[in-house]
């Protein structure tokens, strides 16, 4: 009886899942498996696997693939680099500081994206804000480009990804208990020997919970590449874009799509597997 | 010069007066048991001694050496946690032998130092587990190895037994100090427990309040208190403590005489205005000739019977043999103090000799 309640209360949630989430996948599965006409988003009848063969098989989709991968893993490691000593100053604040500096860290992500990206925009101009600043204290004579290279990308995923890398990593800080890391110094431990032994293996963990998610949402990442790559830097997002509501290739991006929900589903796995292999050999 | 010696270390947390000048001594072998109410400090003043804090003024040595000079990873002083704080990370060997991989110690002197303080600690054919599956006592045991194994020149213990089961910590006490006394390594415990500090320390050392109400030999603090602090943090049941406000108590006449009988003091020595006079429960009897009281109520812990019973206008609590005497709620009694057993307090808590 209790059951059937808690069904109906579920109904109109799962209602919406099947709605935005189940239904649409279904579409996209199944155009994926349908030949592309241009001009037209009609498919003729009929199964063909030839668009998964061209995403194998064509050289420029793997230099696609490469760079979303070469791009996520560089702002992935750079977010990790600039979290990892935040997340330690955040851990050691007292209650009511580390609320205020985490709620900063978040600030920028509830403001949306596209104002981060006019943000960047001034910032990384040939004659912007970090131009003006490096010219002027003499660190280069020419001004760097930033918009539509690689490196601009990687500016802005890594600002705009970085709250996710400092809630996991700060969580996990706070759960080293001190007397822990004491332990460790009475014994003979240097501060850095009490990093690399206890303090960092006890936050792994958290290391690989926040690298996956900013990794994935690197990897999927729209609106960064496409404003500040200025269409000049093609990755999944932008192409599966592309190909969707520029050139009308449904089958196509559809296609990309699955192949790429394939990939995150299988490094999530993946994670998910190491973080349990990690918790055991931990005993929890 | 004493092996250790603390002279009037400072501490405040914010506003927090922790330690207000607090002077130790420890002589070098001794186990030094350190007891007090809750929140006076102890744990502060282990964690200043081993320099995981710093103190805001005062001084202290070692072995002649100044200690607030060496940094915490150079003083060599072992350290074990209430909650044993083993690295959740390793297994019984890697938690052990920590302690010596960082100070790189070579692999062979590793193994047989590791074999030494397992057979010590009884831990033999554990080096493999994961500390997560070990029980409470084996936990205990491996944070005691893992200090020990660096040949301490002094040994912290912070309650290292009040995460035990009533029945294991005797017997761990008794290892604990079999250990340490075999090892010849200078110690300080910090316990909530009067008999554990009782029966481990060879010198026992009261805090209350970031000060040192009193330290001395077991015997000395439980039977010759310097304050009544001291006397009644002592002892269970907690000692009588009875007024006396010009030579009445709650009204009832009590003579010079008979408080110097009761104390042992010249009557000389017994003060006119206010004061408190001190009876433990053990030095109460039946005596027929005795003072008149009423039994309240009645307890048996095992052994012993607590009378609680209302006395000279106060409640007092007599301990007595169980089974000697039927002692029944609401009958009369009449008691005797012991003589000679009886302490007196001035009126700020100090004792009067
Ligand atoms: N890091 C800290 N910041 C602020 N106050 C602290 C800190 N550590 C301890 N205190 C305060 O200092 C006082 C003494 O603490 P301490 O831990 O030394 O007591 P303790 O004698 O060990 O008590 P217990 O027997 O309960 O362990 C307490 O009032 C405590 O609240
Ligand atoms: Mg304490």
């Amino acid at each position: 009886m209790k059951s059937r309640h808690a069904f109906y209360l579920m109904l109109p949630a799962l209602c919406m899942l099947v709605l935005i989430f189940v239904i649409p996948l279904f579409f996209l599965v199944a155009k994926s498996f349908q030949a592309y006409v241009p001009g037209t988003l009609v498919s003729p009848p009929g199964f063909t696997l030839e668009n998964y063969i061209n995403l194998v098989s064509d050289p420029y989709y793997w230099s696609v693939y490469l760079r979303t991968l070469r791009i996520s893993f560089v702002s992935t490691l750079v977010i990790l680099v600039l979290s990892y000593p935040l997340s330690v100053f955040i851990s050691k604040r007292k209650a009511r500081t580390r609320g205020f500096f985490l709620t900063l860290v978040i600030l920028p992500m509830i403001g949306g994206a596209m104002i981060q990206t006019m943000g960047w925009f001034a910032t990384l101009m040939r004659y912007g804000f970090l131009n003006s600043v490096l010219l002027a204290i003499g660190l280069i004579s020419e001004p760097i480009t930033f918009l539509g290279t690689e490196l601009g990308v990687e500016i802005g995923l890594v600002q705009a990804f970085l709250p996710m890398m400092v809630y996991p990593l700060t969580s996990s800080l706070l759960q080293i208990d001190r007397d822990v890391v004491d332990a460790a110094r009475t014994l003979g431990a240097g501060r850095f020997t009490v990093f690399s032994k206890i303090t960092f293996p006890l936050t792994l963990p958290g290391v690989a919970a926040g690298s996956v998610l900013v990794f994935m949402a690197c990897l999927t990442g729209f609106v960064t590449p496409s404003s500040l790559g200025q269409g000049k830097i093609q990755v999944f997002g932008t192409y599966a874009y592309q190909q969707a509501m520029q050139v009308m290739n449904w089958p196509l991006s559809s296609s990309f799509s699955i192949f790429f929900i394939i990939l995150i589903a299988l490094a999530s796995l993946i994670v998910s597997v190491v973080c349990r292999k990690c918790a055991e050999r931990r005993g929890r | 010069m004493s092996f250790l010696e603390i002279r009037g270390i400072v501490k405040d947390f914010d506003d927090t007066k922790v330690l207000q000048g607090l002077d130790l001594d420890v002589e070098e072998k001794d186990i030094l048991v350190l007891l007090g109410p809750s929140g006076c400090g102890k744990t502060t003043l282990l964690r200043i001694i081993a320099g995981l804090l710093d103190p805001d003024s005062g001084s202290m040595t070692l072995d002649g050496k100044n200690l607030l000079e060496v940094p915490v990873e150079d003083r060599g002083i072992g350290f074990v946690f209430q909650k044993y704080a083993l690295f959740p990370h390793m297994n019984v060997e890697e938690n052990i032998t920590f302690g010596l991989k960082v100070r790189k110690v070579g692999k062979d002197e590793i193994k047989k130092r590791l074999d030494d303080v397992l057979e010590l600690v009884e831990l033999k054919g554990y080096e493999k587990r994961k500390v997560s599956e070990l029980s409470g006592g084996q936990q205990q045991r491996v944070a005691l190895a893992r200090a020990l194994i660096i040949k301490p020149k002094l040994m912290l213990l912070d309650e290292p037994l009040s995460n035990l089961d009533a029945k294991l910590r005797t017997s761990v006490r008794v290892n604990i100090v079999r250990i340490l006394k075999k090892l010849g390594i200078t110690a300080i415990m910090v316990t909530h427990d009067q008999v554990e500090a009782m029966t481990m320390g060879d010198k026992v050392v009261l805090m209350n309040e970031g000060k040192i109400s009193q330290e001395g030999r077991p015997k000395d603090i439980y039977f010759d208190p310097d304050n009544l602090f001291v006397a009644e943090f002592l002892g269970s049941p907690k000692i009588n403590v009875l007024k006396v406000e010009s030579g009445c108590m709650n009204g009832i006449n009590v003579g010079k005489e008979m408080l110097s009988k009761w104390t042992g003091l010249d009557e000389r020595a017994i003060p006119d205005g206010t004061f408190y006079l001190g009876v433990r429960p053990e030095y109460i009897a039946p005596a027929d000739d005795g003072i008149k009281g009423k039994i309240e109520h009645v307890e048996i812990s095992g052994a012993d019977t607590n009378v609680h019973m209302e006395l000279l206008g106060s409640g007092c609590v007599m301990r007595v043999s169980s089974g000697s005497v039927e002692y029944s709620e609401g009958n009369d009694v009449a008691v005797a103090f012991r003589s000679g057993s009886c302490y007196l307090f001035d009126s700020s808590g100090k004792r009067i000799r």
